[in-house]
């Protein structure tokens, strides 16, 4: 795959990462015999990760069709290579959580998915659909979670969502690039009476006290 | 009007050699689905045989296959979709090698077509059993494993398939 200077984190350059790669590679040999007697017997640092060689472009393509799920809960966790690759934000453009089971425990501050995972993530959407299992507690902790995580984020569906207007508030300060809001059956937000709402934006053309 | 009956009429055979030293003979119209041949076909560098360096006998024999079946002149749609179907059961090895080829010769409906059957073999896996399945050694630091153990914790761990189908 072709190495782009802009997916890395500010202030870090390919130069560093190597360096810091061979480091590692030289700490762990260290550690690895040190520690021999005590490392859990299936864990084995090989130096060829893959059984089959492929380009990692070709694996961009192959992961990039995974679901988010399946993305953070497996094979983020297969080998370092893919690991790697899962980090690149062009596998987190969307984030569908929809028809999953499972749900990742979303919030827990340093615990956030995706946030935590792909540090420099910048989802254009997440969609999540979120069956009403969380505690009165836990109301916030999806919108607040995103808030912290997400700075960059375009466009977020939250459908039957337990939010309320302290979550609403924080995506809405922490999100400031979202365009499109989809807050359908988040029923924890009370607008029922609100039949008409102005966007801040709006014109102003028919108010009559303008000067 | 000439130049037009006669590229009818008249069929242009290409000759690629796999790897393995072995040569197949492959109509130009069928062979040029690979964009890496049609644009050496078109810089007139395909007089003579066609070496394909990086794909062996087997893999090359599949990916003819791929290409006689899809070219525009045989087979219909419903014919083309039981071959797709029958063709990604191939071994994940033989799907892999495919998959290289694809990239490499620039078949493009090949390549999408063996990476989704490479995801599809992914998907509802335990990370173990991808392992298994792929012939990947975990590789990661202890720091690495300490940091895979402390994240993502699913409300439902327990519905991952640690199946190797």
């Amino acid at each position: 795959m072709e190495v782009k200077g802009d997916l890395l984190p500010p202030g870090l350059n390919w130069e560093e990462i190597w360096t810091k790669i061979v480091e590692d590679l030289f700490e762990n040999l260290r550690l690895r015999d040190e520690k021999s007697a005590v490392v859990e017997p299936e864990l084995e640092y090989a130096t060829q990760s893959l059984g089959v060689y492929l380009p990692e472009d070709i694996w961009v393509n192959i992961l990039q069709r995974l679901s988010t799920i399946d993305k953070l809960r497996s094979a983020g966790k297969v080998c370092s290579v893919w690991r790697r690759l899962l980090r690149e934000p062009v596998m987190w453009d969307v984030i569908d959580l929809r028809d999953q089971k499972c749900i990742p425990v979303f919030a827990k501050k340093d615990n956030i998915v995706p946030g935590k995972f792909c540090k420099n993530v910048s989802p254009k959407n997440v969609f999540q659909y979120l069956d009403d299992f969380e505690t009165e507690e836990e109301k916030n902790e999806d919108a607040l979670a995103i808030a912290a995580h997400l700075p960059s984020l375009r466009q977020l569906q939250l459908i039957g969502n337990t939010l309320t207007a302290q979550g609403l508030e924080a995506i809405l300060e922490g999100c400031p690039n979202l365009k499109s809001l989809d807050l359908r059956r988040c029923l924890g937000i009370d607008l029922a009476q609100m039949v008409h709402f102005r966007h801040p934006n709006d014109s102003l053309i028919d108010f009559l006290f303008l000067v | 009007m000439a130049e037009a009956s006669s590229s009818i009429t008249e069929k242009f055979f290409l000759t690629l050699k796999s790897s393995d030293g072995d040569e197949f003979v492959l109509e130009e119209s069928i062979a040029i689905q690979s964009i890496t041949i049609k644009n050496m076909v078109e810089d007139g560098c395909s007089s003579s045989v066609i070496p394909l360096s990086k794909v062996d006998t087997e893999t090359l024999i599949k990916v003819i296959e791929y290409m006689k079946m899809h070219s525009s002149t045989s087979s219909n749609e419903e014919e083309i979709e039981n071959f797709d179907k029958k063709f990604v059961s191939n071994s994940i090895n033989t799907i892999l090698n495919i998959l290289e080829a694809a990239n490499f010769l620039d078949i493009n409906n090949l390549l999408e077509l063996c990476a989704e059957a490479v995801a599809n073999r992914i998907k509802n896996k335990t990370p173990e059993a991808v392992r298994k399945i792929f012939n990947i050694t975990s590789d990661f630091t202890p720091e690495e494993e300490a940091e895979i153990r402390n994240e993502t914790p699913w409300a439902f761990e327990g519905n991952l398939d640690h199946s190797l189908d």
